[in-house]
């Protein structure tokens, strides 16, 4: 990967100048410390020609609070960990969701979150990890609403091709299986079993165990729970339609026009409006965006770009060395450069493949 | 065919020595700021010194302390003679065991002073220690005491028209007595022997030409004549004097000698009425300023037309930081001869000669730990039980190459040098006079290849060494950096063969001003 002293040595070697290490990339003086400069400047300048780069792409989730109608856009870790301060937020990406209620259902890294109920689980790193089960049980209590549909999906996988079964369980107490009582076997060995089952809470804590009280190895890929409710499409208003149709519903101290939201806009402070106000927790909102890029700092920093852009980089870096260096002559063929890569960049990454469609909407039923 | 349109190349010849007087501007690209353990070589260039051995593996017997120094190394009857604690002794080289010559001549207040005669057929060399009457040996390692009346704890001795001429006596120290001619113990003055006084304390006698030059504190006499009947005592200067008889040496058709301002010449001073031209060693005066005058000596070493000039500050003073200075006398492209300096370092002599064994010149000094060293010889200083490696510095002026407004992209530096063994010498290039806002690059390493042919040399492989090759190289380094002035530096610590360097060319793309 070209890291910040790649490309700065890269500029230097251009130079005939001398180079940086590790050990004294901080200590840069004169001229390196220059070209350093340099090569942020011209990171700048490439993220600040291009809008919609592949690699500064993210998507994130907002959960939603009963009668809160404005959230807050991405910055660092906010909504979620790993999310950075946006610069483009797609608007036509959003999308409501029921909201994950497990925690820790995918067994990423490890299988916090899980108590054990018998036995010694433990986590396996096959597949993206998972929890392996052998005589042994574990469960997880959620928050849950009474008479409210909930949908369960369980993956099973049996690497030990032993043909035994785990049962899903559905309670309301630890190990309970007072909701639902399911038993899952792999038949297709290698493709893993699946489960979907829905149920009704009973109470305001449901606990879901898992349960292999054979002593084979059994792996469970994720565990996902949430509410039964649709995902559907968050079309985009402006702030203007917004206030002019659903501000004055919007803004009413009335629990009773609060609803599953329908649209969001921007506010004029630059945050996500909600429309109507959400009628509870349990919504996610997710939606895709363009993060700021980070400045390099440290020597082992590495952009965003892809390592087969770092000549556009260099070109543009070189560019404003030679302009410190008097050297117009070369400053123009290496400002040349860099506008013909940055060219084959946007035709690389950010210009889509389009087709025609249609999006409007015939009323008429009917021959005119 | 790649377009080097654009390189400028600087071409130097290395010449000059240290020059420590003048502003970059003025200095030429060969001359040197820094030159330690390089002495200007009378081939052209610089080259790195030659180290010391042990002359005999034996240390001088010692007398009442093991921390006695050695207060004289004299070459004489093909062996050396070496005094410690009072005592004298000789040997040869090798391993054989010193032989114990003189004894009782109290503990040495200074190094011995002595001169080498003939005045019947047989070498003599007269031995003054200043703490006892002098001493005369002869070739069959017989000792005379001098001791006639009229004689005392000389300190100087020198011989002149077949005179022996003594100085230094402590109760008299503007006093200088002179044996009847080619009497050894006798200063009646009815046999020719007789007294002269000047009105100044002598520190030294030296006979060049036709005169017996007497070198007072602040003062300088000249002796004329043959004999006692027409002796004449003429001054050369009542304005400078010599700050130690052991800094004087007969060099390059000359006498140079030591005096408060610096090197200088009798021939000069004596020419020019004692004016401040008489001074040889103004380009190194920083230097000369630091002169002490613990223990100040100097030999001549003929075959290079050297003159070296040692100055440790004190007993205590750390073996490696004792320092001396080279002096040679060299022909100047510009046509004439010229003095070129350069600095000593890791040698800390006690006393010193150089005369010739065997038809070989032999360059001994005695050291502050009671051995006696050859010197110009081997690769490496050594000491009682180890040996140093001899660290070699050169560094140029800051070259601004006829603009310093402008800067050098430097490309390349081909170097010339001339080596009798393998190279493993460092180089550094220091732009804007070493200025800590600049990147400096790291040191480029020299190395010669396996082609020149030296009889014994291991990189002198057969079939591939080409036959008479002289062992001189062009050596091309790609080097990195830019600055309006550029300055190379030379370190050259290994334990390899001297190496002399000729010349050298910098390749540079000139930029722009900023």
């Amino acid at each position: 990967m070209a890291t910040y002293l790649t490309l700065t040595n890269r500029v230097l070697n251009d130079l005939n100048e001398v180079q940086l290490t590790s050990s004294d990339f901080a200590s840069a003086r004169g001229i390196q410390t220059s070209v350093k400069n340099f090569v942020n400047r011209a990171l700048h300048d490439i993220y600040n020609s291009l809008e919609e780069i592949p690699s500064l792409h993210k998507e994130t989730y907002i959960v939603t609070k009963g009668g809160q109608r404005v959230y807050n856009l991405p910055s660092t870790d906010s909504p979620q960990t790993g999310d950075i301060a946006w610069r483009k937020i797609d608007w036509d990406t959003f999308r409501l969701t029921p909201n994950e209620l497990i925690t820790n259902p995918e067994f990423t890294s490890d299988i916090s979150n899980w108590t054990t109920v018998s036995g010694s689980p433990s986590y396996v790193s096959t597949g993206n990890g998972r929890l392996q089960l052998n005589a042994s049980e574990v469960t997880q209590s959620i928050s849950t609403v009474k008479n409210t549909q909930y949908n369960l999906t369980v993956r099973l996988l049996d690497p030990s091709a032993s043909g035994s079964s785990v049962t899903v369980k559905v309670g309301t107490t630890s190990g309970g299986t007072e909701i639902l009582s399911e038993s899952l076997t792999v038949i297709d060995t290698g493709n893993g079993k699946f489960l979907n089952k829905t149920f009704t809470a009973t109470a305001s804590t449901t606990y879901i165990g898992i349960n292999n009280a054979s002593s084979d190895n059994l792996d469970i890929d994720f565990v996902r729970v949430s509410e039964n409710t649709e995902v559907k499409y968050l079309s985009y208003l402006t702030y203007e339609d917004w206030f002019n149709r659903y501000s004055t519903i919007d803004l009413q101290n009335n629990s009773d026009q609060y609803a599953s939201p329908v649209h969001i806009y921007k506010t004029q402070s630059g945050q996500l409006g909600v429309s109507p106000v959400p009628n509870g927790d349990t919504y996610r909102i997710t939606f895709e965006y363009w993060k700021i890029h980070t400045e390099l700092s440290a020597y082992d920093d590495a952009p965003d770009l892809e390592d087969r852009y770092s000549d556009l980089v260099v070109a543009r870096a070189r560019y404003y060395t030679y302009n410190l260096r008097s050297d117009p002559e070369h400053a123009m063929i290496a400002n040349r450069e860099y506008e013909d890569g940055l060219k084959r960049l946007r035709s690389d990454l950010v210009n889509k493949e389009e087709y025609m469609t249609d999006k409007r909407i015939n009323l008429r039923y009917g021959n005119a | 065919m790649p377009n080097t349109s654009q390189i400028n190349p600087f071409v130097t010849s290395l010449g000059g020595g240290l020059i420590l007087n003048r502003d970059v501007f003025s200095m030429q690209p060969g001359e040197a700021l820094e030159l330690k353990n390089f002495e200007p070589d009378i081939t052209g260039g610089y080259k790195k010194i030659l180290g010391t051995t042990k002359y005999n593996d034996n240390i001088v017997p010692q007398v009442a302390s093991s921390a006695e120094r050695v207060v004289m190394s004299a070459v004489f009857n093909g062996v050396v003679l070496g005094a410690r604690g009072g005592s004298v002794h000789y040997a040869s080289s090798g391993a054989g065991s010193w032989t114990s010559l003189i004894t009782g001549l109290g503990t040495p207040t200074q190094n011995y002073e002595f001169r080498k005669f003939n005045f019947s057929g047989t070498d003599n060399i007269v031995i003054c220690s200043g703490t006892s009457t002098p001493r005369i040996v002869d070739t069959s390692y017989s000792v005379t005491n001098v001791n006639a009346t009229g004689s005392a704890n000389f300190k100087y001795v020198e011989v002149f028209k077949n005179h022996i001429f003594f100085s230094g006596d402590s109760s008299n120290p503007q006093s200088v007595k002179f044996m009847a001619p080619f009497e050894t113990n006798d200063f009646a003055t009815a046999s020719g022997g007789g007294e002269i006084r000047v009105d100044s304390t002598v520190t030294g006698l030296k006979v060049f030409r036709d005169s017996l030059f007497i070198f007072c504190n602040d003062e300088i006499f000249k002796l004329v004549g043959s004999s006692s009947a027409d002796f004449a005592l003429q001054p050369v200067t009542r304005k400078i004097g010599c700050i130690d008889g052991r800094s004087i040496q007969e060099f390059g058709g000359d006498v140079i000698f030591l005096a408060p301002d610096g090197l200088r010449t009798i021939a000069g001073t004596d020419r020019i009425g004692d004016v401040e031209l008489g001074t040889i060693s103004k380009q190194i005066q920083g230097i000369i300023e630091d002169i002490t005058t613990h223990n100040i000596n100097s030999l001549v070493i003929r075959e290079k037309s050297q003159y070296r000039l040692f100055y440790p500050t004190g007993d205590n003073q750390g073996e490696g930081a004792a320092k001396g200075i080279i002096c040679v006398i060299k022909g100047q492209p510009q046509g004439g001869a010229g003095f070129e300096y350069s600095e000593l370092i890791g040698l800390k002599v006690s006393c010193c000669d150089s005369d010739f064994i065997s038809s070989t010149e032999t360059v001994v000094s005695g050291g502050y730990d009671g051995f006696i060293y050859q010197q110009e010889s081997g690769n490496v200083f050594t000491r009682a039980a180890t040996t140093a490696t001899i660290s070699a510095f050169y560094r140029t002026p800051d070259i601004t190459m006829g603009d310093p407004g402008i800067r050098k992209s430097m490309q390349r530096v081909i170097w010339n040098y001339e080596n009798e063994g393998n190279v493993d010498t460092n180089f550094k290039l220091r732009y804007d006079f070493d200025s800590p806002s600049v990147p400096q690059p790291a040191a480029y390493t020299l190395s010669a290849g396996a082609g020149i042919a030296v009889y014994g040399l291991s990189i002198s492989t057969y079939g591939t060494a080409v036959y008479g090759s002289s062992g001189a190289n062009l050596v091309r380094q790609s080097v990195e950096g830019s600055g309006f002035t550029v300055a190379l530096r030379v370190e050259e610590q290994s334990t390899n063969p001297p190496v002399s360097f000729k010349g050298y060319q910098l390749e540079f793309i000139p930029g722009g001003r900023r």
